[in-house]
């Protein structure tokens, strides 16, 4: 068929195996090998869970303190340095 | 890991010397082997390695629960036992084990006693595999 490629970009292919992106979570949050290797699988699902949890938890914190720092913003008058004729026009 | 036996089935050919002369017969042995259970994600790893027609359905650990939920674990047809044998495979970390054939090598499925022992080690491995964890909730 025209266009088609002897490779299969298939969805499917391209996902990453679930053990990949375990050991991908274990470098992001520093588990040690010793530790991978001797925790039993589920234990190791939960501390990474645990680790997803409490890093979404600190996301949502600062997407909090930043939507509220920039409420703040708009509410505050805005004050900029004017012009000593600016000034007089203004006093007039 | 932990540290548990398999029972297995040997088959040799021995010679023996008879009046009428000298036969070749099978010599069938039952022993037990012990063997290191793997319950690390090193488990999942071979799970995804050896069996990924199975690791895209499912995890090992979810095929464990859902085998025991549904009781598949104590079926003695060979089916059913050979999907749990690909399982256990995956638990189990040994030299003597290279490949999945040279471990179903070791069992003797036409035989129904040596079956059902299978069976029962089977059902003690995923209670112990799947019980192994500190979050289980038989520890929690």
């Amino acid at each position: 068929m025209k266009g088609e490629t002897s490779f299969n970009y298939n969805k499917k292919n391209l996902t990453m195996p679930r053990v990949l992106t375990l050991y991908q979570k274990c470098t992001e949050y520093n588990i040690q090998g010793c530790l991978i290797e001797r925790l039993h699988y589920n234990d190791l699902l939960l501390l990474i869970y645990s680790f997803d949890i409490e890093n979404l938890k600190k996301q949502i914190a600062t997407a909090k303190k930043m939507r509220q720092i920039s409420k703040g913003k708009k509410n505050a008058p805005e004050i900029r340095d004017v012009s000593q004729a600016d000034a007089l026009k203004y006093l007039k | 890991m932990i540290k548990t036996t398999l029972p297995i089935i040997e088959k040799t050919l021995v010679k023996e010397t008879t009046p009428d002369g000298e036969k070749e017969q099978i010599k069938i042995t039952e022993r037990d082997i012990v063997i290191t259970l793997d319950t690390s994600v090193y488990a999942e790893e071979r799970w995804e390695q050896n069996f990924p027609h199975n690791a895209e359905k499912e995890t090992l650990f979810a095929y464990v629960a859902r085998v025991q939920k549904s009781k598949q674990d104590k079926a003695t047809d060979t089916a059913n036992v050979l999907s749990n044998l690909k399982a256990i495979y995956c638990f189990i970390e040994s030299d003597e084990v290279a490949t999945f054939k040279e471990f179903c090598r070791l069992f003797d499925l036409s035989d129904a006693r040596h079956t059902e022992k299978v069976v029962n080690k089977i059902v003690y491995i995923f209670e112990l595999v799947s019980e192994g964890g500190t979050a289980s909730p038989k520890n929690s």
